[in-house]
């Protein structure tokens, strides 16, 4: 098996321990000099069986178990899962509540896509983008520890709502106005590198075709030029003004792109929603009652716009007290399969380039 | 025209309930329609669901068009097999996988069926109803 220049074909094991895959994804990738002929992304090594658990555990002790689903964006399974428990069982939620949950969301999507871009930077060899994002994702962190008594899985929505109302609406005032310059500084640093600029312009190229053929959502869709955007769809968001962004070119630079804007977005939606909770007087609840669930027999999609893309909670219900089926759709997961595609013909240098722009994490592959 | 009238009218054989279209043959025919006319374009096939309910596995094909920004499932209850939809939708090929490991399920068509979660020597589909925990036969719990 002789490849170009007459050297023997070569393979590669990249992870599963590599510290660039955020996780444990084992690549195993067929080398012909440094150009990579294909790769295999072997999965599983996070594998919890969280889908199992559900079915032996009632609806309340399975609540806390779906902010493992994703450590760093919790909040978005959480509402995944209450959504579809609200939905099976016609519970209403306030307006007020709903408003925390975007405030909450959102301000859990900043704070997911700045260690992405701290640790994307990071990858290509830039060091100090990662004190910089990790100063301000600390103090995301913090108020969510001071609200939810956890810094990374929170169990704070719950059926009909969220668990109290003490959320210290001035320190995200403060988060948020600190952030919306911050981003600036970011881009400062960033935008215009040419160090940068030549990691990633058209590097990892995914055209609309594929991307859409591979199943992927979310940020990277958007990246590729495909409007697409669940918040759309989303009754919560009905209210709510903002853009959503887009770039054409698909490739490692417009998903850059696409997420630094989605940084300012937030800012403007947790704006609005601030604007909303200090006008209106919120309710003083301590310690929220789970209404009672009767959990008629159906099936339920909850979905929502997660920062790794489309995530959808599928829950079937068959009239007891445990789900019989939960089944998760995550975006991470066909962002690794895309690997298999995007990666053919690339150098090995890229390969980490790519592999960080997707913004995978792998709990949420194999849950 | 609504959707599930017009595939109502080319596949008179489905049934149609409020959250999903069951089929019990044609499921790749359906799909490549769904995909490939113009007027509907359903491009993404999000994931896969499967249901084991004892007598038979149900399997859910939830698809979005982003041209229409709808939603449609297409539903098909199966023994133990069925036809693999990687030549309609590349994205399909890690769920069959996970569903040929998790339950069991072969996808014929589908040449690389792997276990994709766990060990390739365990034994057993996990999330089949009938599926025996702590089996003596795997080595930790003997």
């Amino acid at each position: 098996m002789k490849g170009y220049l007459g050297m023997d074909k070569m393979c590669l094991n990249l992870g599963p321990q590599h510290p660039s895959t955020h996780g444990v994804l084992r690549l195993i990738l067929e080398l012909d000099g440094e150009k990579v002929l294909s790769a295999e992304p072997d999965v599983g090594y996070l594998h919890r069986g969280l889908e199992k658990m559900a079915e032996s555990k009632n609806y309340i002790q399975y609540l806390p178990m779906v902010d493992r689903v994703d450590y760093l964006s919790g909040f978005f399974y959480s509402y995944a899962f209450c959504n579809a428990v609200e939905i099976l069982n016609h519970i209403q939620v306030p307006e007020y509540a709903n408003y925390i949950r975007v405030m909450l969301l959102e301000l859990n999507r900043i704070a997911s896509h700045l260690l992405w871009l701290g640790t994307y930077l990071l990858d290509l060899g830039a060091i100090s983008p990662m004190f910089y994002t990790f100063r301000e994702r600390e103090d995301i962190v913090t108020y969510f520890e001071k609200v939810t008594g956890q810094r990374l899985m929170y169990n704070y929505f719950t059926f009909g709502g969220v668990r109290h109302t003490d959320i210290y609406l001035n320190e995200v005032k403060n988060i948020v106005e600190k952030i919306y310059f911050k981003v600036d500084e970011y881009e400062s640093l960033i935008t215009d590198n040419p160090i940068f600029i030549s990691r990633t312009k058209d590097i990892g190229v995914i055209s609309k075709k594929k991307a859409l053929d591979w199943g992927l959502t979310g940020p990277n869709l958007r990246a590729s030029g495909i409007l697409q955007d669940y918040r759309m769809n989303t009754p919560m968001y009905d209210d709510i003004e903002y853009d959503i962004v887009m770039s054409s070119e698909g490739d490692c630079y417009s998903r850059y792109i696409v997420r630094i804007y989605e940084i300012r977005e937030s800012v403007s939606i947790i704006n609005q929603c601030l604007e909303y909770l200090t006008t209106i007087e919120l309710p003083n609840i301590e310690c929220s009652r789970v209404p009672i669930l009767n959990n008629p027999v159906g099936e339920i999609y909850s979905f929502v716009e997660a920062p790794r893309g489309l995530t959808m909670c599928y829950l079937n219900s068959v009239g007891e007290d445990t789900p019989y089926r939960v089944k998760w759709r995550t975006g991470s997961f066909y962002s690794t399969q895309i690997l298999k595609e995007v990666l053919k013909g690339v150098n090995l240098s890229d390969v980490m380039a790519i592999y960080g722009s997707l913004d995978v994490v792998l709990p949420e592959v194999d849950r | 025209m609504n959707i599930q009238e017009m595939i109502k009218n080319k596949f008179p054989n489905v049934i149609i309930f409020s959250e999903k279209i069951e089929t019990n043959n044609q499921l790749v025919e359906i799909l490549d329609y769904l995909k490939h006319t113009p007027e509907l374009s359903f491009d993404i096939l999000l994931s896969i669901i499967a249901i084991d309910y004892s007598e038979y596995i149900e399997l859910i094909y939830p698809l979005v068009s982003t041209y229409l920004n709808e939603r449609i499932n297409i539903s098909i209850k199966i023994n133990s097999e069925v036809h693999s939809v990687i030549g309609i939708y590349s994205s399909a090929y890690f769920d069959e996988c996970e569903i040929y490991d998790l339950f069991g399920v072969n996808f014929i068509g589908n040449n690389n069926l792997k276990r994709l979660f766990m060990p390739s020597t365990w034994i057993g589909h996990p999330l089949r109803k009938n599926y025996e925990l702590k089996d003596e036969r795997l080595s930790w719990n003997g």
